[in-house]
């Protein structure tokens, strides 16, 4: 029955589409972490076992590894795609980032000293005897001690400071020591004289002075740095600490819930832990100007020319390849027909003969002709009877095809709620299978109790509360595949307690799987046995209608899932997007607080002064109360920003929710002589929203736009916020700017992608899931004129 | 507006911080006037008198200081004090490079702001005093003959009587009868007042070049 095959795949593929399938994630998925091992594997292992676990609580569907290298095995482990994660120096960090395209994901913080948790230096000493090495410039011809060439801390933000000052370690030094980990020899070595001067990076020296090792008055600084707030000893500019990034091999998801995993435990292990990804850049202007890591310049190899002139390689190649295949043809050729004239000779030969006994088969045919037409009668007779089995099938089919029409039907409505589908679909099976009775029972999970019953028809109270070694549920989850009876009593079930004694005739079950886990069955039954018997492809409803009700209950428990992560996100995102408003936000609340300052102040030297009339007061008064509310009103706009409030949806006016964001923002929108065009209609449909969340996205968006246009002429910087009805139930908000464009209108959506050095990249991808959780979609597109748009719709509420 | 009295302009979008810093400065018997933008001060405001400019950094159609590279390139003469409420390092080095006379954060100590701006007051009161004495010993130094210049020139750099006057080829009498003519036209009480004052003609010229 090939057709029935076609259409049984059909049948899958429309429930296939209509269900929402999530990934099923196996629990032995490992995550690979390649870390650099700067002080051997033993070290590296326990030093980040508290991260590993950390990790492994929050996520526990993947199982979380360490792996140990050092920095050539870290890069080419990067590079064969083993590890998903890499935690490693900055300098490295930086390599891969433009190499492999990994991209971080959180930064460390450690160390004791607040402010100093997340940038580090290094310090250049040398002892305090020695009186004629003063600056940077006196350690030309000296010898220096470091740890090795290629480390960040041990030798390369020294190495930089050395190159400003015109100093060229590598000539201008005598002696450069490379001494390898740990960083305490570096500081003995100069202790003792053995190396001029060194370098180690910052916290060593404090490190090793409250051990009692070392005085801190035995060490002179060279170029010593104050910076505010950082209180180490420091010769040089600072960088970012370590970061945690990802490869390609892991996805943007999990990424994600790593990222979020990190952040919102605040406890610290080991001293250690983790913050938003700082900006590398100083990490990559210290390669470019040291020109090394990605900024090495190209040695000219043969390799390299091949790459670059492998066309004309190519070129040559063929054309001298086609010659001397044409000349080959030519000379097979010549041999080919020598021979074909001898094959020729023989073949008339032989025509001759075959004339010869063509002539005595004529004389036979006539004889076979008059058997043949015997034959012929006897199949046309079969034919006959073959066309009345295909009409049957044919409208079985038909019978098929309207079954799955309204299965798909119930399944694929919008607004049906889900217990209503269930209803439907048992009410379809019942009138396709023709039996009298369709419930889904549902298994209590560990027990065997069935503890609810559906029914298409009333009087299915007997049914209630039966246990399950009493039915034939408990056969059927054992089997786990549909199973049809059409006449009880002729199956093997013959005399079964579990049918015979509630009096069914026919039986068609097949069991529900939720998340691979049993969840309970869906069955049709009736009194009577069932004729005729059930084919192929009712067992295939059966599983079908079993199997789409699995899916849909996972996916409502994924929805719940995935709907508490969104919150999280927002949160991150919110947190993040704090950070960048303090700044204008901090000017902002700095006005009013200057004319509180001022008019009392003022007012006191016009008393002191007997300056002060009794008219005047009431005023001035007036005017700092009125300064003070200003203030509060602000720091209220911020606190409502940082809340971790719970998901909290409320019918709004997108209008006002739009005012409030561009006041929140004018602050930044004024500064940047930027013009804003507001085109939103009175007559606009609520919304029901998170207004936090959507004022968060908003502000995403207006931020997005504000960087873009910073590249443009200020007499040119503009704006449009425009919203609309797109439909009657679905309204539309966008963002219009003529800035700087977008790569790619899809990518931008993937965490971690950032066209600004030091965005996040998380921005455009946690405003997707808000606005995705509010079953609205989000998209950026690029016009013609060079306008970037970006836009999100909402549901809108109909009705009072 | 009088010539002799000292006025401090005050240019700050924000009404609040403009009305508060009136009322602050005034209580000291300080003249203020103030600008709602830097384009309402470039309007209004004619050179005149002696007195200081505030200036807020953060303005919405130029900042403060683009407005204060602006005048200072229009060779404007009163001391700028740039205040500010979110100041990093490089916005600071900016405007002190620039010329600016001092570059205090929002909110400010009131003292702080006050002294500030009395001493920047005193600052240009010096200038307009140097100023005007330069100008009357230009003045006077125009009504030189050449050869009295030439006299001049040879005492400031501290030439002998006997020297000049071999090097003019003149008597020695002569260049002493120069010197007393000179000591009269520029009104100088000595020789070190003499100097003084051709000197701050002098400098005057390198301004220029």
């Amino acid at each position: 029955m090939p057709r029935m095959s076609t259409i049984k795949f059909c049948m899958l593929a429309v429930l296939f589409l209509t269900s929402w399938i999530p990934g099923v994630i196996l629990a032995d998925d490992i995550v690979s972490i390649g870390v650099l091992a700067y002080r051997g594997d033993a070290v590296a292992r326990a030093q980040w076992a508290p991260l590993v676990e950390q990790l492994s609580q929050s996520i526990p569907e993947f199982r979380f590894k360490i792996t140990p290298y050092d920095m050539p095995s870290l890069t080419n482990a990067v590079a064969g795609g083993e590890v998903d994660l890499v935690l490693t120096n900055p300098g490295h960090y930086v390599l891969l980032e433009s190499k492999y395209r990994v991209a971080r994901i959180a930064t460390i913080k450690k160390g004791e000293v607040e402010g100093e948790k997340t940038l580090f230096g290094a310090v250049i000493i040398v002892h305090q005897s020695r009186t004629d090495i003063r600056t940077l410039e006196d350690l030309k011809g000296k010898s220096f001690a470091a740890v090795s060439k290629r480390a960040f801390g041990g030798f390369q933000m020294a190495w930089r400071e050395l190159q400003a000052e015109g100093i060229d370690p590598f000539k201008d030094i005598s002696r450069l020591d490379f001494l390898g980990f740990p960083q305490d020899d570096i500081v003995t070595s100069v202790l003792k004289g053995i190396s001029d001067a060194g370098t180690v990076r910052t916290g060593v020296l404090e490190q090793m002075a409250s051990e009692g090792r070392i005085k801190l008055e035995d060490f002179r600084i060279l170029n010593r740095q104050s910076i505010p707030g950082f209180k180490s000893l420091l010769s040089t500019r600072l960088y970012p600490e370590w970061p945690l990034a990802k490869t390609n091999r892991i996805s943007g998801k999990l990424a994600e819930r790593i990222m979020v995993a990190l952040l919102s435990d605040e406890h610290e292990l080991n001293n250690i832990s983790w913050t938003i990804p700082l900006d590398y850049n100083p990490v990559h202007d210290l390669m470019r100007e040291l020109r090394i890591g990605p900024y090495t310049p190209e040695k000219v190899s043969l390799l390299i020319l091949l790459k670059h002139y492998w066309g004309w390689f190519v070129g040559s190649l063929s054309l001298i390849l086609i010659l001397t295949l044409a000349t080959a043809y030519v000379m097979r050729s010549n041999r080919n027909l020598v021979s074909t004239q001898q094959v020729l000779r023989g073949e008339i030969s032989q025509r001759k003969k075959a004339q010869h006994e063509l002539s005595i088969h004529r004389d036979n045919l006539e004889q076979e002709v008059s058997a043949r037409t015997i034959d012929l009668r006897n199949v046309n007779l079969l034919l006959e009877q073959d066309i009345i089995a295909r009409k049957n099938a044919e409208q079985a089919l038909r019978h098929s095809d309207q079954t799955l029409r309204k299965l798909h039907y119930i399944i694929s409505a919008v607004d049906t709620p889900f217990e209503t589908k269930i209803i439907s679909l048992l009410e379809s099976g019942c009138n396709h299978f023709g039996l009298g009775l369709g419930m889904l029972s549902v298994v209590e999970e560990g027990g065997k109790e069935i503890i609810s019953v559906v029914s298409a028809q009333q009087n299915s109270d007997t049914l209630m509360q039966l246990k399950v070694g009493e039915t034939f549920c408990d056969n059927l989850l054992n089997i786990c595949q549909p199973v049809s009876i059409a006449n009880v009593a002729n199956s093997n079930w013959h005399g079964s307690r579990c049918l015979e004694r509630i009096g069914w005739g026919s039986y068609l079950g097949a069991c529900v799987q939720v998340g691979g886990e049993r969840y309970g069955t869906v069955s049709f039954v009736a009194k009577i046995a069932r004729e005729p018997e059930f084919t192929d492809f009712d067992t295939d409803i059966v599983q079908l209608i079993a199997d789409w009700i699995g899916w849909e209950i996972d996916r409502q428990r994924a929805g719940e899932q995935s709907q508490k992560r969104t919150q999280e996100l927002a949160h991150v995102l919110r947190l993040s997007t704090m950070g960048e408003l303090a700044s204008s936000m901090a000017h902002e609340l700095n006005q009013p607080l200057t004319a509180i300052v001022n008019y009392t102040r003022g007012s006191i030297r016009r008393l002191n002064a007997d300056k002060l009339t009794m008219d005047e007061l009431p005023e001035v008064l007036n005017n700092t109360a009125g300064e003070a509310e200003r203030a509060a009103k602000i720091i209220r706009r911020l606190k409502r920003l940082v809340s971790k409030e719970e998901f909290t949806r409320s019918r709004i006016a997108i209008k006002p929710l739009i005012d409030r964001v561009l006041e929140l923002m004018s602050g930044e929108i004024h500064e940047n002589h930027i013009s804003v065009l507001k085109k939103i209609p009175e007559a606009l449909l609520d919304v029901e929203v998170d207004p936090i969340q959507i004022e968060q996205v908003l502000i995403n968006l207006l931020r997005n736009a504000i960087d873009a246009l910073k590249q443009v002429s200020r007499d040119d910087r503009n704006i449009v916020l425009a919203s609309e009805m797109l439909t009657t139930s679905k309204l539309q908000v966008s963002v219009e700017d003529n800035g700087e464009g977008l790569p790619d209108s899809e990518q931008v959506f993937e965490p971690f992608f950032s066209t600004k050095k030091e965005g996040m990249g998380m921005g455009l991808s946690i405003s997707r899931t808000i606005i995705e959780s509010h079953g609205g979609s989000m998209q950026a597109s690029m016009t013609s004129d060079n306008t970037t748009k970006v836009s999100f719709t909402l549901q809108a509420v109909v009705g009072k | 507006m009088s010539e002799s009295e000292n006025t401090v302009y005050i240019v700050d979008d924000d009404p609040s911080v403009r009305h508060s810093l009136t009322w602050l400065i005034e209580s000291v018997g300080q003249r203020v006037q103030t600008y709602a933008s830097p384009s309402e001060f470039l309007q209004a405001y004619r050179e005149c008198g002696s007195g200081c400019l505030i200036l807020d950094v953060r303005m919405p159609e130029i900042s403060g200081l683009d407005l204060q590279e602006q005048l200072m390139a229009k060779g404007f003469r009163l001391p700028i004090i740039i205040i500010t409420g979110h100041a990093d390092v490089p916005m600071a080095i900016r405007a002190l490079k620039a010329g600016a006379f001092d570059f205090i954060e929002k909110p400010f100590n009131d003292q702080l702001l006050i002294e500030r701006i009395q001493r920047a007051i005193e600052h240009c009161q010096n200038l307009t005093k140097r100023d005007l004495r330069r100008q009357k010993a230009e003045e006077r130094l125009s009504k030189l003959t050449k050869r009295e210049k030439q006299v001049l020139e040879g005492v400031v750099a501290g030439k002998s009587n006997k020297r000049l006057a071999k090097e003019l080829d003149i008597s020695i009498k002569t260049i002493e009868v120069h010197r007393a003519n000179l000591m009269t036209k520029m009104q100088a009480e000595s020789l070190s007042d003499l100097i003084i004052k051709t000197l701050l003609t002098d400098e005057d010229n390198n301004d220029f070049q």
